[in-house]
């Protein structure tokens, strides 16, 4: 199918009010004779709470109101899957973001001054901080459940015989970081009354209805009598899928009436939203000697910290990607994730197949080594094909793109003359060439799309055809910078045959537009996008039963709901998928011995999501995708001591800069077109960093010969690596 | 209450400094006091010296050295022709400081002030064999930058003192000199550990009154003489680098903190001389054989 | 006690009753209403809050407003001239330079900042110039490229100028 609109590289919609300043955040509302509020946080990452006195922060000047857990008239709890999170925590706090009270103040000043007056009397508890200790049932819970959360335990063959069968077997453990979302702007929002008594809460949030269901049952207050909305946000990355100050805020006009702002500081915002998971990791894998996969075995122990959040299907997706894109008969996963008192973690970007990608594709660059073997032609060799039976065992039923990306990264420049490029030393003094080292390292993966079986994920939106011509598209998702806006926009036009410009895009309003579901799971393009064209499909249908009757309409509306369609049998909370998205990414490292500085020079990405509605955004995605896997892997990870964080902010917190992440970035649609999806269309804004790390330690391997197995790698691992493997030449 | 001054002359800093009223803070720049939450907290009275006049400007004083006032920023010390002519090795130093945003507000007082240990002008003012120029109601004194700069935080300027200018004699002949730095990123980072050096070039080859200083290895700035005896007089080569680079790592008391470890920074200390001399052994080289060329040419 | 300061902001002048101890980014969102200058760490790091005072870029959340007093200042309101919007913002626009666009206030001002110093920066002047400004989502390469275009264009006219 040709497009005209699709496809193309448009504007984003979005882009104009951007550049100018006059787009509102979250953070720059504020309303007439609005409060100031400031959270309360615990001072202890555990301990049990003897006494709250509020009093003097009570009567602290410009004080309105200061709130504990009496004051919450529904229930003291949320959370995404489990309601285990208090709202204001009355008995026992479990890490340092939870919140004993609210003061709601007339400046923020005020605010901040008396939240220091809130006196708390803690008993403080006994710290759980090693996941390990938290598999002991011998250990005190921190949950009434027991402080294991989840565990998966599957098996696909025989895995005994599948080790038998290997000439190759590889074993290795990994050790991957706690990792800040580090949206550039902090939770924040403001709420109010309307004059229809209906409380407003504009926020940051990554899904609207969910929120307004969660502060309706905290109020006890119908979600008719709630409007949530979240249109424009400073950033999210799966670190505003949970609630953040959504409940707080609603709360404080609720009791007080009066209008509430609340803004994160960043310290505050570190410390409090949920994190990537941590994870310790332990792969066995062995292939044929005719480089054949023969059995992928995965031992996980995922560190979810105080409170639940994703952490189960986090951990499942972590299963479902354990073996990677490729065939493997033999398969055997097992994990847990467990509660501690390390902060908590939730969604990001990846969700899980961000740490499975890094063992499996560790483990394939270890094999492809042992075997003597090109490492993108054992991958290829290796590769799973739509029809093939995935790690878990169910057969992959839609279009697969991963063995194309392969292929195409084998024709790239990077990959084809990496042996030249590697020998490249003209940008270096010649007395200092021969202490650089340079390495090209590549990595495939898959990314489940949508929420998977279980999950309820439906997308609903409503198109309206306006006076002369203009057409109005009312969505429920969240525009956090990823540019779904745009796309809805072409897949608009493309299908009315409209001009771009006509296509105008309502969003985040439970007031104003239907629940599209979650703007999370690379799931937006392809749910959103084949509701807006059921409903186009509807309207089409209608306007042409007028022209029939001879009578026309200006005004035409039609809602339409699209469900994503899952695998037949569910294994798990959200497992498995049915639609993935698919990459391969090549990248060139460069290791200075001397210091043990790494830098990544170039790199190559190929992905799979099908159609590309819109290349500047695809792009846009896949660049800002490499930099956060090159955080990841080389500069980011939150630091804990018993409990409480140690950078807190970007001075120590470090994210790469400009001159961290090479401009010599090369992104390559592979367009597999996905018949299910709209014009073919799936999403690719999670694939487009998974593999990255992977890449990076293969290509660092190849540098300098040693494998790294613990995220981040800084300069110090080098150097010390280098210095205990004294026969590295 | 926090009261807020901002004097456009020196001696009225300087009145009410001698008034040693307490909890007074000195700000230029704020590129350091600002960002710590709890800096204002105790500060009755905060004395702003950035529009200070006889804090400005670059310019060869009376004894022919460079007076750099105290409130000059970074980025103005990086953009001087003076600096980059006669100075250069500061001029790299403090372009390597924070980001362009952070230099425009930051000064070379402020720097010298705050007494980090990781302060990136630092080891480049002590190589440059700087002074401390301190005002106060008695006259102006001097004071070498190593003598200055006592601990972490720590310095020799007593309450009713005020940095009025750096001083740096200027050196005449062939000149080379580096600064490298060891940092968590590539932009805008504080360092792990960062080496200066400057030294005298000549046409045999050899460095004469080379400089060696490092940061972020010790509680102050250090210089390092073993490595300068290295040096001295002697022809650069690969060897006398190593040589050189060893006495840089032997000199370095560093410790473990949320930036780096010790050992790191014991290691990257003699790799960032070695990077640093390597360029200008390669340099050195290159001149040379132009050199060489050139006589080849005229015979 | 509060300070009475005077400001100029993108070419009006306005006064402002601010506290001894606050910060010019938050006289610019909260009295100011100019909601355009963001503020991401407060700590000098992330340049989100970056303006043009008196010629040159600053972190606003590192200047004390009583410090500001008398100064002229170019938020990212003031770029676009009378609605249109300027080279640079135009290829970002184009470039595809903005995501979330959170960093781009500051973004934009570095551009201009860097373009006021240098006619035809290199792609490491380039990236020294955006280094204090963190983005977190377009991986920076865009941003890069709006720049470097920007650049070659203003240098063309300017050179073309001279040609005649």
């Amino acid at each position: 199918m040709k497009c005209t609109v699709v496809g193309k590289r448009v504007e984003r919609k979005d882009a104009r009010a951007k550049v100018t300043g006059e787009t509102i955040y979250p953070s720059d509302r504020s309303r007439e004779g609005m409060l100031w509020v400031v959270a309360v946080r615990a001072a202890h990452p555990h301990a049990r709470i003897l006494s709250i006195d509020t009093e003097r922060a009570a009567a602290a000047a410009g004080v309105v109101r200061v709130l504990t857990a009496r004051d919450v008239p529904g229930e003291n709890a949320f959370g995404i899957q489990f309601h285990d999170m208090p709202v204001l925590c009355s008995d026992r706090v479990r890490y340092l973001g939870d919140v004993v009270a609210l003061v709601g103040a007339e400046s923020r000043r005020a605010a901040r001054q008396a939240a220091a007056l809130v006196a708390v009397d803690y008993q403080p508890l006994a710290l759980l901080t090693d996941p390990e200790q938290a598999l002991d049932p011998a250990t005190p819970a921190l949950h009434p459940g027991g402080n294991i959360l989840h565990e998966v335990h599957f098996h696909k063959g025989n895995i005994s015989v599948g080790f038998q069968k290997s000439a190759v077997i590889v074993e290795r453990s990994y050790q991957l970081p706690m990792m800040d979302h580090a949206f550039l702007e902090t939770e924040a929002g403001l709420s109010y009354f309307d004059e229809n008594d209906v409380l407003c809460v504009e926020s940051c949030g990554q899904y609207i209805y969910r929120d307004r269901k969660q502060i309706a049952s905290v109020l006890g207050l119908a979600e008719e009598k709630i409007r949530v909305s979240a249109e424009m946000v400073g950033g999210a990355f799966g670190g505003k899928d949970d609630i953040t100050v959504q409940i707080q805020l609603a709360l404080m006009t609720y009791v007080t009436g009066r209008p509430a702002k609340m803004v994160a500081s960043r310290e505050e915002s570190i410390v409090a939203h949920s994190k990537r998971h941590p994870a310790s990791m332990w792969f066995k894998t062995g292939a044929s000697k005719s480089g054949k996969l023969m059995a992928v075995e995965a031992r996980f122990l995922s560190d979810t910290g105080a409170y639940a959040s994703l952490g189960g299907p986090v951990l499942n997706l972590m299963a479902e990607h354990a073996a990677g894109p490729y065939l493997v008969p033999h398969v055997k996963v097992d994990g847990h994730v467990v509660y501690t008192n390390n902060g908590f973690s939730g969604a990001f970007r990846g969700f899980g197949c961000t740490q499975a990608c890094v063992g499996i594709e560790s483990q394939m660059d270890l094999m492809a080594r042992a075997l003597r073997r090109d490492p993108l032609a054992f991958r290829q060799a290796n590769v799973l094909h739509q029809g093939d039976a995935a790690g878990l065992g169910y057969e992959m039923k839609t279009a697969v793109g991963a063995e194309p990306t392969i292929r195409a990264a084998r024709a790239g420049k990077l990959y084809r003359q990496r042996r030249r490029i590697k020998k490249d030393r003209t940008h270096v003094s010649p007395s200092l060439a021969p202490f650089i080292r340079r390495g090209v390292g590549v990595a495939s993966q898959m990314q489940g799309l949508g929420l998977g079986v279980g999950i309820e994920d439906q997308a609903e939106v409503e198109v309206v055809l306006g006076p002369g011509g203009a057409v109005r598209v009312k969505v429920g998702t969240t525009e956090i910078g990823q540019g779904a806006y745009t796309a809805y926009a072409q897949m608009t036009a493309e299908r009315l045959g409209v001009p771009l410009e006509q296509v105008e895009i309502v969003g985040a309003d439970t007031g104003t537009c239907p629940d599209s579901g979650a703007t999370t799971a690379s799931r937006t393009t392809y749910a959103v996008g084949n509701a807006i064209l059921l409903a186009i499909a509807k309207l089409e249908q209608r306007r042409s039963a007028w022209a029939a009757q001879g009578t026309g309409r200006e005004n035409l509306s039609a809602r339409a709901n699209f469900t994503v369609p899952t695998q037949d049998r569910q294994l798990g909370d959200g497992l498995p998928h049915l639609l993935y998205s698919y990459g391969t990414h090549v990248v060139l490292v460069e290791v200075n011995t001397l210091t043990g500085e790494i830098s990544v020079e170039a790199v190559e990405a190929y992905l799979d999501g099908g159609r590309v509605v819109s290349p500047l955004g695809f792009e846009g995605q896949s660049e800002g995708g490499i930099a956060q896997g090159i955080g990841y892997t080389l500069f980011e990870e939150v630091l804990l001591d018993r409990g409480r964080f140690l950078n807190t902010n970007f001075d120590t917190y470090i994210l790469p800069s400009s001159k961290d992440v090479p401009t010599a970035i090369h992104t390559v649609p592979i367009e597999v077109m996905e018949k299910s999806g709209p014009l073919g269309a799936k999403g690719i804004s999670e694939t487009c960093t998974v593999g990255v790390a992977p890449a990076i330690l293969n290509a660092l391997e190849d540098a300098i010969g040693i494998r790294f197995v613990r995220l981040p790698v800084r300069a110090e691992d080098v150097i010390l690596a280098r210095e205990e493997s004294p026969h590295e030449s | 209450m926090l009261r807020i001054l901002r004097l456009p002359a020196l001696d009225q800093v300087i009145e009410i400094l001698s008034a040693q009223e307490s909890e007074t803070l000195l700000m230029a720049g704020g590129t350091d006091i600002l960002p710590r939450p709890a800096a204002l907290a105790s500060t009755r009275l905060l004395i702003d010296l950035s529009q200070v006049a006889e804090l400005q400007g670059i310019a060869l004083d009376a004894e022919g050295r460079i007076r750099i006032g105290a409130a000059v920023t970074h980025q103005e010390i990086v953009d001087h022709p003076l600096i980059q002519r006669k100075a250069q090795l500061l001029s790299m130093a403090c372009s390597s400081i924070g980001s362009v945003q952070i230099r425009n507000l930051g000064t070379i007082g402020g720097n010298l002030a705050n007494a980090s240990p990781a302060a990136d002008s630092l080891p480049a003012l002590v190589c440059l064999a700087a002074e401390v120029a301190l005002a106060s109601p008695r006259g102006i004194r001097f004071l070498p930058v190593s003598a200055f700069i006592l601990g972490p935080g720590r310095t020799a300027r007593a309450a009713d003192e005020l940095i009025e200018s750096v001083r740096i004699p200027v050196v005449t002949g062939r000149r080379v000199a580096f600064f490298k730095k060891a940092g968590q990123r590539r932009g805008m980072c504080c360092a792990k550990a960062s080496v200066a050096m400057c030294a005298h070039r000549h046409g045999d080859g050899r460095l004469t009154k080379p400089r060696v200083a490092m940061g972020a290895v010790a509680a102050t700035v250090i210089s390092v003489p073993a490595a300068e005896r290295v040096l001295a007089d002697r022809v650069l080569t690969m060897a006398v680098i190593e040589e050189a680079a060893a006495a840089c790592c032997e000199a370095a008391q560093a410790i473990d903190d949320i930036r780096s470890t010790a050992s790191y920074r014991r290691h990257v200390v003699g790799a960032l001389l070695t990077e640093g001399l390597a360029e200008i052994y390669d340099h050195m080289q290159d001149l040379a054989r132009r050199q060489a060329r050139r006589r080849r040419r005229r015979s | 006690m509060r300070v009475d300061i005077e400001l100029g902001i993108n070419g009006s002048r306005s006064r402002f009753a601010v506290e001894p101890d606050e910060r010019l980014v938050s006289t610019l969102r909260d009295r100011a209403g100019l909601t355009g200058t963001k503020q991401g760490c407060k700590i000098g790091e992330c340049g989100a809050c970056s303006v043009i005072m008196d010629g040159k870029l600053v972190p606003s959340c590192l200047v004390l407003s009583a410090s500001a007093d008398g100064a002229d200042l170019l938020t990212v309101e003031g770029v676009a001239q009378d609605g249109n919007l300027s080279d640079l913002q135009q290829a970002f626009v184009a470039e595809g330079a903005i995501q979330c666009g959170y960093c781009t206030p500051g973004m934009l001002l570095a551009g201009e900042y860097l373009l006021s110093r240098y006619q035809r920066p290199d792609t490491a002047q380039i990236k020294e110039a955006i280094a204090g400004n963190l983005c977190r989502c377009t991986g920076y390469t865009k941003i890069v490229a709006a720049i470097r275009k920007t650049a070659k264009k203003r240098s063309l006219v300017k050179s073309s100028a001279q040609g005649r």
